[in-house]
């Protein structure tokens, strides 16, 4: 009886040490959560104000057949997941491994389907995606919450330089949006081609919810692909392109009728300098490097905080957990004590009767 | 001399807004040369070049210009008359590290002066440029 007091108690001190550990990392997390939050929430205002710059451009016209605006049937497109280095973040990475082989299955349906070239940023996705055998094209491992804008710059540099070399057809984003401490969403963007004009308010990884919006308009963009191949293997892809935003559209729309149709009309042009094309030409890469700045962000803030959520959770649990055994114990100690007593009387009673 | 008439002014970084000020008159380092505004200038987006940005407080107190270091960006004068400018890096004066500065302009002036191989001559100028623009920002110059 002793011995079962014994192994209660050595089990109580092993969950107290586990305890102490789920505590620390949900102070780590919560520091790091403050910092990552603070700056994901205050560099939205340059995504907010750039995406409005370039939806003024645009339809300013001076965007007329950008080479980063143009779609095209999508033979090869480019996915970039964002996961964390480390798990022990609730379902952080599993909510992203499910998005991601969700999006690839879409992308990889019917036909003539597209290759996919993957690159991951974050441990986490690197094991997973390659213990299913799926290449890897690059992985980017232990990245610095500081390095981050760097990674973003050099991406942004690369993706652009392949798109317009012809390498990648479409290059889409896959990462958590941060939009609570409480709750971290999945949000797949399609970086190029630049989301066009009439989505051009949709496409930033913004406060707004744009989750589903990107969501859907990558997969109209890989059906537009499909189905202007089918139809004359030609021309541009405008018509399945403008259908598939089509939705977005009037999304952006209705945004933009809050500020008045006035804003929207031609009347309001520009003085451009230098040129309303150059600095068109300015301010689209500088878009795709924010648009993916503002994702790692949001990923980076996300993961602190599923991962503070879920050690939160895990002290509580060990709360619990000691509570029921330390019961266990008093309950396991009285036992013992009340026998030692019947034994005790017994004996007596026994001695009484000679 | 009557008040003149003052537009508010911002300038926000990647990293956050560096600035919010009603101003009466600014003046921006256009990729083209510098341009400057009061308020009712007409809609106007400007490509920029590192430099720096001058402008005038309003409001009783205010006088002269004060001084911000840009490493290029965009500027907007946009059609209600606000003036917005989003800029790769934006540092008021008091946050230039004078040192790091100065060692950047050594660097550039280095790589110009002896241009080997793989020196890439707009990249170092630009470099030059952006030091020499925080450099005058903080009045070091």
């Amino acid at each position: 009886m002793a011995q079962a007091v014994r192994d209660i108690r050595r089990r109580i001190k092993a969950v107290k040490s586990t305890q102490q550990i789920t505590r620390a990392m949900q102070m780590v997390a919560a520091a790091k959560l403050r910092k990552a939050q603070t700056r994901a929430v205050s560099a939205r205002a340059y995504a907010t104000k750039l995406t409005e710059l370039l939806g003024r451009l645009t339809s300013d016209g001076a965007h007329a057949g950008h080479s980063l605006l143009t779609a095209r049937p999508a033979r090869k497109i480019s996915v970039l997941l964002v996961t964390a280095d480390r798990g022990l973040a609730g379902s952080y990475n599993t909510n992203l491994f499910r998005r991601t082989e969700a999006a690839l299955d879409d992308f990889r349906r019917g036909p003539d389907a597209p290759a996919i070239e993957l690159s991951v940023v974050g441990r986490k996705g690197r094991d997973y995606f390659r213990r299913r055998g799926q290449a890897i094209a690059r992985e980017d491992i232990a990245v610095a919450d500081d390095d981050l804008a760097d990674l973003a710059r050099k991406y942004a540099v690369r993706l652009i330089d392949r798109f317009s070399r012809g390498e990648t057809d479409a290059v889409v984003v896959i990462y958590s949006r941060f939009v609570s401490t409480m709750q971290q969403k999945p949000a797949q963007v399609r970086l190029l081609p630049v989301a066009g004009p009439e989505s051009a308010g949709e496409a930033a990884p913004g406060p707004a919810g744009e989750s589903q919006a990107g969501e859907d308009e990558a997969a109209g963009r890989a059906d537009g692909g499909d189905e202007t191949r089918r139809v004359d293997g030609g021309d541009e892809v405008g018509g399945a392109e403008g259908s598939g935003e089509a939705g977005d559209g009037e999304a952006a729309g209705a945004e933009s009728g809050r500020r008045g149709p006035v804003e929207a009309e031609a009347e309001l042009r520009y003085v451009y300098e230098p040129g309303a094309r150059s600095v068109y030409s300015l301010l689209l890469p500088k878009f795709v490097t924010n648009q993916l700045f503002q994702a790692f962000l949001e990923a980076r803030a996300s993961e602190y905080a599923a991962r503070m959520t879920a050690m939160a959770a895990a002290t509580d649990n060990a709360d619990d957990l000691i509570g029921r055994l330390t019961q266990e114990m008093h309950h396991a100690r009285q036992a013992s004590i009340t026998q030692e007593i019947m034994e005790l009387v017994s004996g007596a009673e026994a001695l009484k009767e000679k | 001399m009557a008040e003149e008439p003052g537009f508010d002014f911002q300038v926000i970084s990647p990293a956050h807004v560096v600035l919010r000020e009603r101003v009466t008159s600014l003046i921006v380092p256009g990729a083209r040369g510098a341009v400057g505004f009061w308020a009712e200038h007409a809609p106007m987006l400007v490509a920029l070049a590192p430099g720096v940005v001058k402008y005038r407080g309003a409001g009783p107190g205010a006088s002269g210009f004060k001084l911000l270091a840009v490493a290029g960006g965009f500027f907007e004068f946009s059609p209600d008359g606000q003036a917005t400018l989003l800029a790769d890096t934006a540092e008021l004066p008091g946050e230039i590290d004078v040192a790091r500065a100065e060692a950047a302009l050594q660097r550039a002036r280095k790589r110009l002066a002896r241009p080997t191989e793989e020196t890439d001559i707009s990249r170092a100028e630009v470099a030059l440029q952006r030091a020499q623009a925080r450099l005058r920002a903080a009045g070091k110059q």
